[in-house]
């Protein structure tokens, strides 16, 4: 079931010494909703979604947090210090790291995510062939994972998560580096998992998530700046002006589907 | 004949093992055995054609250097009597007879693991690795490893490439490329300590955990071929005890 | 494996470890392309083991050395598999200095190196003398035979040789590793279990 998220007053930094991540972040995401999470580069957004999977709680020992975290009936105080995995899928930016390495196959490296569930081989090759066939990747079962194009690998990468089929998908800039045809596949995808699954993917610019996302936060330097739909995203764009660095303003601006009025300066 | 991996590290082992101790002769009989059984059974066979010519390049490579070795143990090792002499150089048959019996060891050793390695996919060699108990830490860096010595080669270029570029004195004087030396090591160990920061989350992002895994399937005992593993071993045995039976 | 050292081994491996143990045993593995490239007359082929000592610890360390021998052998000359005790010395080693801090200054970690060279010719010639009977198809195989012809025996021979390169070699490589990780951000340095034995001289600066 896909579970609510939220998250309340969350205070982040990595050293205790450093400089905050994040500084009283307070957000809702209802269960089953696909929310986009925009902001320039350093907003936090890929921390936001470590943080969410527990990766950062368990790999970052001297991280200072506080707050809470409520992802479904869990309760984290302030955040997740392991790994939620299965529960959890959290799908990195670059592709090539998420795909392990360590098998020959397509089919083997998906696999390799079961292998730590304790499931039967049968289950398990049964999964593969069905996640395969959902991402269109069963011709390349017996290929090389990385012997693919990039496309095809970013799918490999997210058939390697969905197959523990987590009720909450977390994908960090999921668009990057791909076609508009790989685009568009990747987004029926997602559109098929959105009454199981509680998606947040982040995106720099918006273009992947429009259509897709049926709710948008924006954080800048930690905080943040919007939460709401689409419709009332494009009515608040003035007003973040002053709350985001002018050149991503803009580049938020010129993502205006072309049938509202731009704002001038 | 179908040989699994069990059957062939035990026949490598007792032919490793027989190196140590069997005489001259007997090493050398048993690499031209090995020669035979490399083409006459199928389980022995090289993998590929690169596999093949990197057999007969080492063993040739070996062959040769063996051959000088011998003829330079045999000048310089002036002990026993001489054997030959010829334009003031004299050949000692301790000398000769030193380098003969490490050529032959050296030969029946590499022989025998360009066999084992040449046959035997690195995949079944980790999967039986990882059916014996071996930590799977172990199994996985064996294959990660192989993943980054494929990509090192482009990575060392391109960096070289771009420190050149950037005036470091790669083909200044000895010192200079001393020091040049670190940058390259620097940039490449530092992309690699961050790459190895994410390929860690991604692993542990997708269930992988230190925590000790039990194998999933054991090789059978019952199986005829684990009777030939034990005859191989038997042999390593024997072999240790090759001197005193030889006398 | 008894619990203790398996604990030991797991924490050491955990996170970004593993990844990084074998990306040391690949440049173990692959440094002599850098070497052959700048025309060093050095090997330099432990500097992934003693990477692996600093920042991930001594297990991590002797791992990264049995493995860089054992696929060296697979895929290239099978007597390196000879030498896996060798190695395994040398990983212990390096990460026992580690753990002591001999990697927090430049004269520490170069006299870590002089001690690990005479170290290494020590264990590697019982190998080389008994196993291979000093011949490993190099050209300080020449060097050998010299010092045989004067009167040595095989065992001192082969010693002598090992020591004519070994500390010069294993020098450079400490001091290497050790400006390496002195330069290394605190936050990745965080993420590796012997990131302390970097971390302390660091904070403390």
């Amino acid at each position: 079931m896909a579970p609510r998220i939220t998250i309340d007053n969350l205070a982040y930094r990595y050293f205790a010494a450093g400089n905050p991540v994040f500084v009283g972040l307070s957000l809702e995401i209802p269960p089953g909703t696909c929310c986009a999470v925009l902001g320039p580069t350093g907003a936090g957004k890929t921390t936001l979604l470590e943080i969410l999977s527990g990766i950062a709680g368990s790999q970052c020992k001297t991280s200072v947090a506080e707050g809470i975290i409520q992802i479904g009936e869990n309760q984290y105080e302030p955040i997740p210090k392991a790994t939620l995995f299965p529960g959890v899928g959290l799908l990195l930016q670059d592709p090539d790291v998420q795909i392990s390495g360590i098998r020959d196959t397509v089919a083997a490296e998906v696999e390799f995510t079961l292998e730590q569930l304790s499931i039967s081989a049968t289950d398990r090759q049964r999964r593969v062939r069905d996640i395969l066939a959902d991402l269109g990747l069963s011709p390349l079962s017996q290929r090389h994972p990385l012997g693919v194009s990039g496309g095809e690998r970013q799918r490999i990468a997210l058939a390697s998560v969905l197959v523990a089929s987590p009720s909450l998908l977390l994908l960090d800039e999921p668009a990057n580096a791909l076609d508009s045809r790989s685009q568009h596949l990747l987004k029926g995808i997602l559109r098929s998992r959105k009454e199981t699954t509680t998606i947040i993917l982040t995106d720099y610019s918006i273009d992947f998530a429009l259509g897709l996302a049926d709710m948008f936060v924006v954080l800048a330097a930690g905080r943040l700046v919007f939460q709401g739909t689409s419709t009332d995203f494009f009515k608040a764009l003035v007003s973040m002006q002053d709350l985001l660095p002018i050149e991503y303003w803009k580049l938020l601006q010129s993502r205006l589907p072309k049938t509202r009025v731009r704002i001038p300066l | 004949m179908q040989l699994r991996v069990p059957e062939k590290l035990a026949m490598t082992l007792c032919l490793l093992v027989t190196s140590l101790t069997a005489p001259p002769h007997l090493s050398l009989a048993l690499v031209t055995l090995m020669l035979i059984a490399r083409r006459a059974i199928p389980g022995l066979r090289p993998m590929d054609n690169p596999t093949a010519r990197r057999f007969r390049t080492v063993l040739g490579f070996l062959l040769g250097g063996a051959i000088i070795m011998t003829f330079l143990n045999g000048v310089l090792i002036r002990e026993g009597p001489i054997l030959f002499q010829w334009a003031g150089i004299s050949l000692y048959d301790g000398g000769i007879e030193f380098g003969v019996r490490t050529g032959s060891r050296l030969l029946l050793m590499t022989s025998a693991l360009l066999i084992l390695f040449g046959s035997t996919p690195l995949s079944g060699i980790t999967t039986f690795l990882h059916q014996i108990g071996v930590p799977i830490q172990i199994v996985m860096t064996i294959h990660l490893t192989v993943h980054f010595v494929a990509s090192m080669p482009s990575r060392i270029e391109r960096i070289y490439s771009a420190q050149e570029a950037r005036g470091a004195p790669l083909r200044a004087h000895s010192l200079s490329r001393m020091f040049s030396l670190m940058s390259i090591l620097s940039p490449l160990i530092l992309s690699s300590i961050v790459e190895s920061i994410e390929r860690g989350k991604a692993l542990e992002l997708r269930g992988y955990s230190s925590a000790p895994r039990r194998a999933d399937d054991t090789v059978p005992f019952s199986s005829p071929y684990s009777i030939l593993t034990i005859c191989f071993l038997l042999l390593s045995i024997a072999a240790l005890l090759l001197p005193w039976l030889l006398g | 494996m008894s619990s203790r050292i398996r604990h030991q081994f797991d924490r050491e491996l955990d996170g970004a470890g593993l990844p990084f143990v074998a990306f040391c045993i690949a440049l173990n593995l692959t440094v002599g392309q850098i070497t052959a490239a700048l025309k060093l007359p050095l090997y330099l082929d432990s500097v992934g083991t003693v990477l692996a000592a600093v920042l991930c610890g001594p297990l991590s360390a002797i791992l990264a050395g049995a493995l860089s021998n054992i696929l060296a052998g697979a895929f290239g000359n099978p007597s390196m598999m000879f030498f896996v005790p060798v190695v395994i010395v040398i990983g212990a080693f390096s990460g026992y200095l580690a753990k002591r801090g001999w990697f927090r200054s430049w004269y520490l970690a170069a006299a870590g190196g002089v001690l690990q060279g005479v170290l290494a010719a020590a264990v590697s010639a019982p190998i080389a003398a008994f196993l291979f009977g000093g011949v490993m198809f190099a050209g300080t195989d020449v060097l050998v035979l010299y010092f045989r012809s004067v009167g040595n025996t095989l065992l001192q021979s082969v010693f002598y040789q090992g020591l004519s390169s070994d500390p010069v070699d294993k020098i450079v490589t400490y001091l290497l590793v050790y400006f390496i990780c002195r330069n290394l951000p605190l936050r990745l340095l965080q993420r590796f279990h012997g990131g302390n034995n970097i971390l302390a001289s660091k904070t403390a600066q």
